[in-house]
């Protein structure tokens, strides 16, 4: 006889697990058999021992590092067989990581073997990113020699200790990274983004990112702290007292056309015949100009570049037989830094520079502009250029070739710059930039890193990851949404959404038309948008169970907070001492106790409590395709981090019993905006809608203003004596699917569209994890009408807070 | 019935409170009360709203009645109520009630945090009527011809539930206040701290700085007001930088990064 239905279902469900157990064990012995079959095998030998012992998250680990070493089967099988000894060595909190460290130096298979014999004594005494440093060395001298590595990781040699001694006490960017932006904020009255150095790359490039070494440990005290402080104050400096705000229309001369991508930095230098002279004396004297405003507005920080100076003050590695023009360039690169002169041997370097030193005085003064800089960049030019086309061989003959003699500055150096300065330049060597220092923002973005579509500049684009591999994903993530209309258009994101649109979306409907503000006409163009509601379904029921899984506890605590500020149904209470009013009844029977000779209470008062709350509120969601940016080292998007938000302020409204909506946005063009509701007003807060929310996704562009205009038509449509709408938003308003809805215009049509909901009662406001935002939420959103929030991760947490006190 | 009220000459401004004019507040206050507009003051926390309404009913020698205003504030708490005192029942006025029948300057801080009954009782009050019904006494008080009502509000901190109404804003003049200007910020540190011009222009700075974070984790700018506190801790012999740790650091954050950052700026001038 069949057992009954209900029990082969229960028992199916429990043979689950074990099921795919099997299945995933299979799969990982095929993935190991592809590197090598006695590997597979050799691991099939150790895995159920790895797992009972160690649990279930470490043999994967386990098992991943050796599917990891595809060049070296032999080293795999020994690590196979010797990584589990090595496990037992490391505590149970450390083992995940210690896999993570062995997996990230898979590349060097011949190291990895004494890596893993080593790495468990070093794991407690360096953080991740000292002892990835630690390890790249000692990779480094393995390659060289492996006895010398291995008394390195051993930590038997001098060189390691010392070295360990400083990594244990330097400090990594990466602990002082949000307080240093503030700082920087505080300085210059801009967010600044404080983006690791790699070596290569150090200068800022745009005026929103500040380039700082990955770790100082220099010192190897306080005073490596002391250090990302003054580079912080200097770089935040060239913000502060406007390097970038160079107007090479008001200089004399003729200048270069403008080129795209081209700071107006990068098109002065273009204006001299030889470039490279001209930026190591721009550095110079915009360094210059920088630290002397910089010491003077803030006395701290000069007396800090004291306290670091002579240890601190990067030794630029000068050449070795510098040519005459070299060593004036020293001269004067010493006269600006406060050092001695270098010693000299040439005699003509020696007087020019002599020359020209009383000029670096100009850009001490204290009211020096960028100007400044420039102008007397061009009288150190022309002398220091004569100064090389006089002593260079070459360059005298071919200078004479074009007859142009000794003519430097900017207008006779406008040359040719296809073929003037590209031969030149080997004559001149510019200075080694030195290895501490700020450099100046003169590099345009560099085109390889442009975005091929005018998107927004993703969140941390200058994060720099370190394997090619996981560039790739983030270059992948960062290209623009798939085009085409909205309807048909599926959302790649983890296999959980990534659904036919058809299944995910009920038919939308017809669409409503919304007027547009165009500020290049002041006027509102009438019918302009077509905004189309789609309501998402539910499905996909482990977002829910995720958030839970993850925040469970904290739901709770919301939702006691939030019940307890609900507000009490009595509407009065008696028998106050003090009160609005005087309660006739027991004043009467306070007065029969008196009389009648006892001592009342005098509790004879009542007071009227505050009435309900009467409040409706929507939650706009942007939906673009920039809500995909990983923003967490543990590969959250931000949407999935709005996500979890929404959930939380969800439990918290419905806790409260405010009347609430969750909507969200996206589109293409202006004929294509789309309204996704997650959840209606009239939607109760239960499985279904928690559903719908982990059905939001990222999609294409984010079109505000129709949006908004929207949201305040359905709040206006609530009976709540208070209404208000919060957007959750990650940059400024874009439509790329029309090229007008950009910049200003877009951000002018948002501005109008909030002016209409609030003239209407709908008060906006919004919260939004941009960095960039300075410039365009003040005057959107008016100030306090919004807030951004830096650190996205804490968004969840937040939010409920952030609307008890809007609506207290 | 007995009717207490509060006597007047508590309410008087004695010892002059320094004040720093900024830009043509103190004309617009002037013109104000001679043409009987209610004033609004606009700014936000500690730039100085409530000392310049001291400051001014000082200089026009007219009492000041101040009402910190809380969400429980009811229209009776302003406007008075019956107490049974033995075997008696009394009347006691409220301080707009008072005001009123005194001609002094009713100065209602933080306007908006009270309830909305409230703005029932004082519409009257701010036009052509200037009147105070008391329903509980049946009598109408007839404003003075000296009676000002001056209110607050910090519109940039505040629930968006308790914004003023139109029909209420348009009863009345505002003056926007800002922190001042740094030299005059400076004075204004000077004067209330003791302490000497130099620290005092450094603290300006330190307030300049932080104010650049507001939204980015500062709720509200460092005020005036705390930068004298910071000012008249150090003039009590305390060192500057652990001063300002009490004053600004651990005041006006939990967030442990912008403490950093607070106190790394701090010591950009200290």
């Amino acid at each position: 006889m069949p057992p009954p239905r209900g029990r082969l279902s229960r028992l199916r469900g429990a043979m689950r697990p074990a099921l795919s157990g099997a299945r995933e064990r299979a799969g990982v012995a095929a993935r190991l058999a592809r590197v090598d079959l006695s590997l597979a095998r050799a691991w099939l030998r150790h895995d159920a021992a790895v797992r009972a012992a160690l649990g279930p998250d470490v043999a994967a680990a386990y098992a991943d590092l050796l599917a990891g070493i595809t060049s070296a089967p032999d080293v795999a099988r020994r690590l196979c067989r010797e990584v589990p000894d090595h496990l037992a060595r490391v505590p149970p909190e450390q083992r995940r990581r210690y896999l993570g460290l062995l997996r990230a130096s898979r590349r060097h298979t011949a190291a990895l073997p004494l890596l893993a014999r080593t790495l468990p004594e070093l794991l407690e005494r360096l953080d991740d990113d000292a002892l990835g440093r630690f390890l790249k060395e000692a990779v480094g001298l393995h390659e060289d020699s492996p006895r010398r590595a291995e008394s390195f990781l051993e930590l038997e040699s001098e060189q390691a200790r010392e070295r360990i001694a400083r990594l244990e006490r330097g400090v990594s960017l990466e602990t002082v990274r949000r307080w240093l932006s503030l700082y920087a904020r505080a300085h210059c009255g801009r967010d600044v983004q404080i983006v690791a150095a790699d070596g290569a790359r150090r200068a800022f490039t745009d005026g929103q990112q500040l380039f700082l070494p990955e770790r100082i440990e220099r010192f190897g005290d306080d005073r490596d702290q002391l250090a990302y402080r003054v580079l912080t104050a200097r770089g935040a400096g060239y913000l502060e007292f406007g390097t970038l705000e160079l107007d090479l229309e008001a200089l004399p001369g003729d200048w270069p056309q403008s080129r795209e991508e081209e700071g107006p930095l990068a098109r002065l230098l273009r204006g001299f015949s030889n470039p490279s002279l001209a930026q190591d004396l721009l550095e110079i004297l915009e360094n210059l100009r920088v630290e002397t405003r910089v010491r003077s507005a803030y006395p701290g920080v000069a007396r800090d570049m004291d306290l670091l100076a002579e240890s601190w003050r990067p030794e630029r590695s000068e050449r070795e037989d510098p040519a005459p023009v070299e060593q004036a360039v020293a001269i004067l690169a010493a006269a600006a830094e406060g050092r001695p002169a270098p010693e000299i041997a040439d005699d003509d370097a020696r007087r020019t520079a002599a020359k020209l030193i009383h000029h670096l005085d100009a850009v001490r003064a204290e009211d020096a502009t960028i100007a400044t800089t420039a102008r007397t960049l061009a009288l150190l030019y022309t002398p220091l250029h004569g100064l090389m086309v006089r002593t260079g061989p070459q360059n005298r003959a071919r200078e004479e070739e074009r007859g142009e003699g000794g003519r430097g500055g900017p207008n006779a150096g406008r040359q040719p710059t296809e073929a003037g300065p590209d031969r030149e330049r080997g004559e001149y060597r510019p200075r080694r930039p030195d290895p501490l220092g700020v450099d100046l923002p003169v590099e345009a973005r560099p085109m390889d890193t442009a975005p091929q579509t005018p998107t927004r500049l993703p969140l941390g684009s200058g994060r720099r990851t370190g394997s090619s591999y996981s560039e790739m994903a983030e270059f992948l993530e960062r290209l623009p949404g798939p085009a085409g209309p909205v309807r048909t258009e599926t959302a790649p994101d983890d296999g959980e959404i990534a659904q036919a649109a058809g299944d995910e979306l009920e038919t939308p409907g017809e669409g409503v038309l919304y007027p547009e503000w165009d500020a290049g006409i002041g006027d509102l163009k009438p019918d302009w948008v077509r905004l189309t509601e789609v309501r998402l379904r539910p499905g996909g029921a482990g977002f829910a169970e995720s958030v839970r899984a993850e925040h469970g506890a904290l739901i709770k605590q919301i939702r006691r907070a939030f019940e307890a500020l609900r507000a009490q149904e009595h509407a009065r209470v008696r028998g106050l001492t003090d009160g609005d009013e005087i309660d006739i009844d027991r004043a009467i029977a306070d007065r029969i106790t008196r009389r009648a000779g006892g001592s009342p209470d005098g509790r004879i008062y009542h007071r009227r409590l505050p009435t309900r709350r009467d409040v409706s509120v929507g939650f706009l969601v942007d939906m673009s395709s920039s809500t995909n940016e990983m923003v967490t080292a543990g590969g959250r998007r931000i949407i999935d981090i709005e996500k979890q938000a929404l959930v939380l302020i969800s439990e918290a409204v419905d806790a409260l019993g405010d009347d609430f909506a969750i909507w969200g946005f996206s589109g293409y063009g202006r004929d294509e905006v789309a309204f996704y509701i997650a959840k209606d007003f009239c939607d109760p807060w239960d499985a279904a809608a928690r559903e719908r929310i982990g059905r939001i996704s990222w999609r294409m562009e984010n079109r505000d203003g129709a949006a908004i205009r929207h949201a305040t038509a359905r709040l206006l449509r609530r009976p709540a004596r208070a209404r208000l709408l919060i957007l959750l938003s990650d940059g400024r308003p874009l439509d790329c699917g029309c090229e007008q809805y950009a910049d200003t215009y877009a951000q002018e049509d948002v501005r109008v569209a909030l002016q209409e909901a609030r003239a209407a009662g709908v008060h906006a406001f919004c919260i939004t994890v941009d960095p960039h935002g300075q410039d365009y939420l003040d005057r959107i959103y008016g100030p306090g009408g919004y807030l951004v929030i830096d650190r996205v991760e804490r968004l969840p947490a937040k939010l409920p807070r952030i609307y008890r006190r809007l609506t207290r | 019935m007995q009717i207490i009220t509060p006597p007047i000459g508590d309410f008087l401004v004695e010892d002059a409170p320094f004040y720093l004019p900024v830009g043509g507040e103190v004309e617009i206050f002037e013109g104000a009360m001679a043409a009987r507009i209610p004033l609004i003051l606009k700014g936000p926390t500690g730039c100085g709203k409530t000392r310049f309404v001291a400051h001014m009913a000082h200089r026009m020698a007219r009492p000041l009645v101040t009402v910190a205003c809380h969400e429980d504030l009811t229209a009776s708490d302003l406007m008075g109520r019956y107490l049974i005192q033995g075997d008696e029942t009394v009347w006691v006025d409220g301080p707009l009630t008072a005001a009123v029948r005194h001609g002094a300057i009713l100065y209602l801080d933080e306007i908006v945090e009270a309830r909305k009954d409230t703005m029932v009782v004082i519409h009257p009050l701010t036009d052509h009527r200037r009147v105070l019904l008391i329903d509980k006494l049946a009598a109408v008080l007839r404003a003075p011809p000296e009676f000002m009502l001056v209110v607050s509000y910090n519109p940039g901190y505040q629930s968006i539930l308790k914004d003023l109404k139109q029909s209420t804003r348009q009863r009345f003049a505002a003056i926007d206040f800002d922190y001042p200007p740094p030299d005059v910020e400076a004075r204004v540190v000077g004067a209330e701290s003791g302490v000497d011009v130099h620290v005092a222009r450094r603290l300006v700075s330190v307030g300049e700085k932080l104010r650049n974070l507001r939204s980015r984790g500062l709720d509200a700018g460092v005020s005036t007001r705390l930068l004298v506190h910071t000012a008249r801790l150090i003039a009590q012999g305390t060192e500057p930088r652990l001063a300002a740790r009490a004053s600004l650091e651990h005041l006006l954050t939990d967030d442990a990064d912008l403490q950093t950052s607070i106190r790394e700026v701090v010591a950009d001038f200290f």
